[in-house]
């Protein structure tokens, strides 16, 4: 092409360069600009929608955030699996909301003197969700299941004292343990399928729960229905699905669709999304979680293993504004590795050893051979927002006194393998779920078991716990008292807070109860006809965890 | 003396080459996968069990997924398994990886089609219009539009999508997803009609944040490559010699603007098959994109494997029927 062409081409006049008909450009463009509306106008639908919904006829919509890892509730570990299946399945023994075991399965037990026999006795009109009787067969093959005696990838260390599981007779079941050992009884609740049905638990899962499975579409949702023939009576909410939304703007906007397939309970709501909320339509009721947050030290780094270090952390760290600033004060700050609502077994005379005092911190780093400060990388796991906020709020107050802190966010996979397996850190904040057994609480501090991945070693310490173990309730108790207070003086880490955790729950809907294990107990829900418009209600019971 | 190769000689030899190159960029693709996720800190075992837990995992089980074994030795496992058409067992989902991730692109490739054919049918006629010298008046707001379809990323069209149809129309509940599959007749009696509106929102609500911005890159290739055309002498030409309107733009226009257009609607559709992940997951999806975030958050390995050698195969495939457009649209390749 020449000069001249371009520039002749370049000189045509604009009707000469139409290249559309005129006609057919307005047709095209009259196309795009009402295609769009028309079909968002084809997929409208109004929907008048009430506040309140009648359950009898509705579903109720819990959301969960993440998947089930199975089915299968001897395979099952993570906590948001947990606390779905446990309307599903029901063990020897249930726990209770304020962490006491009471009878499930079994109507009663017996314990030999020595404690190393128990013999339960199961109810008569316990039935799995098949129609059959649950029986002491069922007992002992569920447990046989759990000693690794049939699928390779199942076997509890905890129940390597059980020495034999009999079936006395068709309704009596006996334990036999290799010595007498206070945590079994948490393992009594563990639940029961039904005998030779281990292949398809996790495809078909039968319990003897409140609820049976409907229908699981995995991403998706949990559908539950009531089991009419449930041994304490048919729950009072006939349907119950578990809306599994990853996302927190989908969970908002789903709780405040207009359907009557919004969502009805969003556990573990974040207070500031309460603010997104339609709260005419929710109730928030708050809890404390039954979780021990800390500043895990790593006691083989040189300057942790100094004591008067650990004393100046723990005078340089303003706990107060961290619980103020990160959960609007409704944390309870601990002083130990065991929070309030385990009960008895809380110590709850530990004063403050070393409270905050930015002075008496820089003298006490002055006294340690770390004087003029040193460098501490905190790991935290990036997946927990509150873990990393608290740490930048630690970081703040130890850079004040010399501590040259720096945070390191990794992704949870790999906090699991380079801090708590490998024990590759310095020092971490982190949070432990609760347990109903304060021996599973306190023996990461052991030295002797597995995961301590502190490193820490106190024998006395030690001795504790082993005694708590074995001895009777009250000595027990004591001990695991006591323990706490070694835990505290010794600084082995430095503890935080339960942090609490808010819960919206539609208008009409009662019994929202939390446990101090992750349990969403959807069989003490029902409805109210008249709406309760407490807000920020704070109840001293706890809730499920984020772990 | 030396005979010329029949053309059916020349066909099949394409045919092996091609084929041949097509595995290996798949293998190349699947090293890189592999190598990439062993390298990758965390510990899929120790994310199964969790914390604090007395599970033990037993060496038998360990051995199932080939886990306590050298990384070499589970790589040629898989790609052994992977001849036999066996892609493994998902680690989290105790289920084949095909079954997986054949029902997750299922899902996904709808979706993406869907986003597709809005994408195309909006952004072609835009193109032409803006490219040509249409009204003025509408000129600036479409411009205007386009470039905001392209400055605002998918996720945040999601957003907007989700609460417009979810909360404002009401055609979907947020985050419920509606499977096209239950309105078809085999879906349970009854629920198909009940189903119809959800299903169809919740296809084309997603499809629509998908396809806004493939709509705008579009419509902006279409109007720069019309007024290049137009530029050209041959359309002077073609002007004095008195053709114009529909022949001109189907013989002409069209033809020369379509080569680059398909390669562009290639890229952009491998783009909608493999990277939907943030649309899906604000939208919930069970897709391609949201099974993939799952794997490598549980290191699973198998079916991240398996989920990327899929979209490399994608890839592959589309980027043939690409080259395979060519020789349909553009004469002179199919003469050389």
């Amino acid at each position: 092409m020449t000069a001249t062409e371009t520039a002749t081409a370049q000189q045509l006049t604009p009707k000469h360069r139409r290249i559309l008909p005129k006609h057919t450009t307005l047709a095209l463009t009259a196309v795009t600009l009402t295609m769009l509306p028309l079909i968002v106008g084809a997929c409208t639908k109004t929907n008048n929608m009430a506040t309140t919904k009648n359950y009898n006829t509705h579903t109720l919509n819990i959301r969960i955030p993440q998947d089930m890892d199975t089915l299968d509730p001897h395979k099952a570990s993570s906590a948001g699996t947990k606390e779905v299946m446990f309307n599903v399945f029901r063990g020897l023994l249930t726990p209770t909301p304020n962490g006491s075991l009471v009878d499930g399965i079994a109507s009663s037990y017996s314990v030999n003197n020595n404690r190393t026999q128990y013999t339960f006795h199961l109810r008569p009109n316990a039935l799995f969700h098949n129609g059959n009787p649950v029986e002491s067969k069922d007992v002992v093959y569920s447990y046989r299941r759990l000693m690794g005696d049939m699928d390779p990838s199942i076997r509890y260390k905890s129940l390597d004292i059980v020495t034999g599981v009999e079936a006395v007779n068709p309704s009596t079941v006996r334990f036999t343990l290799s010595e007498s050992n206070n945590s079994i009884l948490t393992e009594f609740t563990r639940a029961i399928i039904p005998e030779n049905s281990g292949d398809t638990v996790g495809v078909n899962p039968v319990g003897a729960g409140p609820y049976r499975l409907q229908n699981y579409s995995p991403t998706q949702f949990v559908a539950l229905e009531a089991f009419p023939q449930f041994y304490l009576g048919e729950a009072p909410i006939k349907n119950v699905t578990f809306r599994i939304i990853p996302h927190m703007t989908t969970t908002i906007l789903a709780a405040n669709s207009q359907s009557s397939n919004s969502l009805d309970i969003i556990p573990d709501l974040p207070y500031n999304n309460f603010k997104m909320l339609n709260m005419s339509n929710f109730n928030n009721i708050a809890a404390n979680l039954n979780l021990v947050q800390i500043l895990a030290y790593n006691h083989t780094y040189a300057p942790l293993a100094n004591k008067d270090v650990r004393i100046a952390i723990s005078q340089a760290i303003n706990k107060t504004r961290i619980i103020e600033l990160l959960t609007n004060n409704e944390g309870t700050p601990l002083e130990s590795h065991m929070t309030p609502l385990m009960g008895q077994y809380y110590n709850s005379s530990i004063a403050t050893p070393y409270p905050y005092n930015e002075t008496e911190a820089l003298l006490s780093l002055k006294r340690s051979p770390y004087k003029n400060g040193f460098n501490l990388t905190i790991t935290v796991p990036s997946n927990y927002q509150l873990h990393v906020d608290t740490a930048v709020l630690i970081a703040e107050n130890l850079n004040t006194i010399g501590i040259n802190t720096t945070i390191k966010t990794v992704e949870w996979g790999v906090w699991l393998n380079d801090v708590y397996k490998s024990a590759n850190y310095e020092a971490t904040v982190v949070g432990f779920a609760g347990k109903l057994d304060p021996y599973q609480t306190l023996r990461r501090y052991s030295s002797t078991y597995s995961n301590n991945f502190f490193h820490y070693k106190n024998t006395t310490f030690d001795q504790l716990i082993n005694t708590a173990l074995h001895s009777n309730e009250s000595q027990s108790e004591k001990a695991y008292r006591d323990a706490q207070g070694i835990l505290a003086e010794d600084l082995a880490a430095y503890f935080i807070m339960d942090p609490a955790v808010h819960t919206a729950v539609r208008k009409g809907i009662a019994g929202w109860t939390t446990y101090p294990i992750s349990v969403i107990d959807v069989y003490a829900l029902h409805t109210t006809n008249t709406n309760t418009n407490t807000t920020n209600t704070t109840t001293n019971t706890n809730t499920n965890t984020t772990k | 003396m030396l005979t010329m190769p029949t053309p059916t000689i020349l066909i099949m030899t394409k045919l092996v080459k091609n084929t041949l190159d097509a595995i290996l960029l798949l293998l190349g693709v699947s090293v890189v996968v592999f190598s990439l996720l062993y390298l990758t800190p965390g510990n899929a075992l120790l994310i199964q069990v969790g914390v604090g837990s007395d599970r033990v995992l037993t060496e038998s089980y360990q051995a199932l997924f080939s886990l306590n074994t050298s990384p070499f030795i589970q790589y040629f496992e898989w790609l052994q398994g992977l001849l036999r058409g066996d892609f493994g067992v998902s680690y989290v989902y105790h289920a084949p990886v095909f079954t997986i991730v054949l029902h997750a692109l299922g899902v996904t490739a709808v979706i993406a089609s869907v986003a597709m054919v809005i994408a195309v049918s909006v952004s072609l006629p835009l193109g032409l219009y803006l490219g040509s010298n249409g009204s003025q008046v509408l000129r600036t707001p479409l411009t205007t539009a386009v470039t905001l379809g392209v400055a605002v990323p998918q996720f945040l069209w999601g957003i907007l999508l989700l609460y417009l149809f979810g909360n404002v129309f009401s055609a979907f509940v947020p985050g419920l997803y509606v499977p096209l599959s239950s309105i078809l007749p085999m879906a349970a009696a009854g629920s198909g009609s009940h189903n119809t509106i959800p299903a169809l929102a919740y296809l084309f609500a997603p499809a629509l944040a998908l396809a806004l911005p493939a709509i705008a890159i579009l419509s902006r290739y279409t109007y720069n490559s019309v007024r290049e055309l137009n530029a050209q002498p041959f359309m002077l030409a073609l002007h004095c010699r008195g053709i114009g309107g529909w022949q001109l733009l189907r013989r002409h226009t069209l033809r020369n603007l379509l080569v680059g257009y398909t390669t562009f609607s290639g890229i952009l559709l491998i783009d909608l098959l493999a990277g939907s992940v943030l649309v899906e997951y604000i939208f919930n999806i069970p897709g391609l994109g949201n099974t993939l975030v799952t794997g490598i958050h549980q290191r699973d390995t198998l079916l991240v494997q398996g989920a990327v050698l899929y979209v490399a195969f994608l890839v592959v495939v589309i980027n043939k029927i690409t080259d395979g457009l060519y020789y349909i649209l553009n004469p002179k390749l199919r003469r050389s």
